[in-house]
């Protein structure tokens, strides 16, 4: 899990996070559609290919 | 012997706690103290110190290290007396949300963020905003959204905008749940003029959308939106947004029931000269640490208080009387705006403690007791205005065990009797034999004065309740 989250302790809200991309101005509208295909592309893949994913991504941290 | 702060135990690697002398301490963790470290350090760090808008703190050399389970202590400045947002006025509570953004805005610069965003983070000496959470800074993530964005939303920006946009006073919400008004909340009270108005459509429509949104509810929001090219640029213009959304908010309220009183009371120039004398001379016969003046209005007495009082926290439960109280003595630079604190709090409605085993927030009382209480043309509203006994208003006076100026009104003052008339001339309680005879049974009166041809009078007296 990512570091940001196990530091947290409180819930910083993922629409509360992905909302300031959006009032970031137009670069940031750009990464919140990325966000989204990413968001999109990440559901698509079988929960299998998820847990893979989200375990080396904690080894990398 | 030390004891914990029972308001300080979210966050794990900093926890504040008192010890014997009653010094303010903070232990960090191993995780924590690195990031003191670069804080200390800072050139902003300092600027915010010296300038008075954080706390002073500094490392606590006397803590012994070794078995300690802290890597480091530091030292805090104590603040005269603690407050909170549901207690806080309009202006109060937009001061400390300005103050969390330029912190924010001006941390950036040397990548420095807050990790939270909550209001109880800020404290008032006297009228000026302090922030005191240092364990909140950190170092800046440049591809990671601000997580304190929505406790900010939540326990600043909603509440302001609910008074300034609605009207509708945010102290009942802040007071009911300690983590604010949700955006779902916030939006559901707005109407479709609201959705127009600065703020809302982002901060509140579509901030309540997306956490509703199934299509974002994940737990690696963050990281996916670093590697989605988030940067400290959008960091920047959010701050500077909700800067300008705080900026423009304001409460139009023009009158209410008791912010025309200095005006409308009836009182002689001269009945009101002999008053403040009579209050001026029972300050100046000693001085005081904590003076509290109950019902203070537009805070002239709480003024004459100050005069040899440590600190004067004046209570109302009039929001725009203390709103318009706080805004003079903000205007004042070289008045005793850094002694006198002025919070909406209406005595027949005390808070209790609140949050964790009731402990988080405390009481009134449980946050120092005064020794000098004012209690002035304000008896009468108790008694026969929200319906509380006498004696038993009589009562816990004494049980404050303080100093205490206070101003029976009689039965005939034509305030009085139309607040009798609109309770049906009832309350055979509120009557000056049994006044006095419970003002004689728990004070020792020291001084009177009889004004309004002896319709008015003021008595000066020390508790006999025991401490």
């Amino acid at each position: 899990m990512d570091s940001f989250c196990l530091l947290a302790y409180f819930d910083p809200g993922s629409g509360s996070l992905v909302l300031q991309a959006i009032v970031g101005g137009s670069a940031g509208m750009l990464v919140f559609c990325r966000y989204l295909i990413s968001n999109f592309g990440h559901r698509l893949r079988s929960p299998r290919q998820r847990s893979t994913r989200i375990v080396e991504r904690s080894e990398s941290l | 012997m030390l004891r914990p702060e029972p308001g300080s135990y979210r966050d794990r690697d900093a926890r504040v706690f008192y010890d014997e002398y009653g010094r303010v301490l903070r232990g960090l963790s191993t995780h924590a103290w690195p990031q003191w470290l670069l804080l200390e350090n800072s050139a902003c760090f300092q600027r915010f110190m010296t300038e008075g808008r954080v706390v002073r703190t500094e490392r606590d050399s006397e803590w012994p290290a070794g078995d300690s389970e802290w890597a480091g202590v530091l030292h805090h400045e104590r603040i005269p007396f603690v407050s909170y947002p549901y207690e806080w006025s309009f202006g109060m509570l937009k001061d400390a949300a300005q103050l969390h953004l330029n912190l924010l805005t001006e941390g950036l610069a040397e990548n420095l963020t807050l990790k939270d965003g909550t209001a109880y983070n800020v404290q008032f000496r006297g009228v000026r905003p302090v922030f005191i959470d240092v364990a909140s800074f950190e170092t800046l993530v440049p591809d990671r959204p601000w997580s304190g964005y929505r406790q900010f939303c939540q326990t600043m920006l909603y509440p302001l905008m609910l008074q300034a946009y609605k009207n509708v006073p945010f102290h009942p919400w802040l007071r009911g749940r300690l983590d604010g008004i949700t955006p779902q909340e916030c939006w559901n009270l707005m109407s479709f003029r609201d959705f127009f108005r600065r703020g809302v459509r982002n901060h509140v429509w579509l901030h309540a959308w997306l956490q509703s949104s199934r299509s974002i509810q994940e737990n690696h929001t963050p990281q996916s939106l670093g590697q989605s090219g988030f940067q400290k640029d959008m960091l920047a213009a959010n701050f500077r947004n909700l800067t300008n959304v705080v900026s423009g908010l304001e409460w139009a309220a023009v009158r209410s029931n008791w912010s025309e009183y200095d005006q409308n009371h009836n009182y002689t120039a001269e009945d009101r000269t002999q008053k403040e004398a009579f209050v001026r001379r029972c300050v100046a016969s000693r001085s005081w640490s904590l003076a509290w003046d109950i019902g203070c209005n537009t805070g002239t007495f709480s003024r004459i208080a100050a005069e040899n009082s440590q600190q004067v926290v004046a209570l109302d439960a009039d929001h725009l009387c203390v709103e318009r109280f706080y805004q003079s003595l903000k205007s004042e630079p070289t008045g005793p705006g850094d002694r006198i604190l002025p919070l909406v709090s209406n005595l027949a409605d005390q808070v209790a403690g609140l949050g964790w085993r009731g402990r988080e927030r405390s009481s009134l009382l449980h946050r120092g007791p005064p020794d000098l209480v004012l209690s002035l043309a304000l008896i009468h509203h108790l008694v026969i205005g929200c319906g509380i006994p006498l004696t038993e208003f009589m009562e816990w006076l004494a049980e404050l065990r303080s100093h205490l100026v206070i101003e029976f009104v009689d039965r005939e003052d034509a305030m009085t009797s139309q607040l009798l008339q609109r309770r049906g001339g009832e309350c055979p309680d509120y009557t000056r034999v049994h006044f006095e005879r419970e003002l004689h049974r728990l004070f020792e009166v020291s001084d009177t004065l009889s004004l309004s041809q002896g319709l008015r009078t003021l008595y000066f007296a020390g508790s006999r309740v025991a401490p």
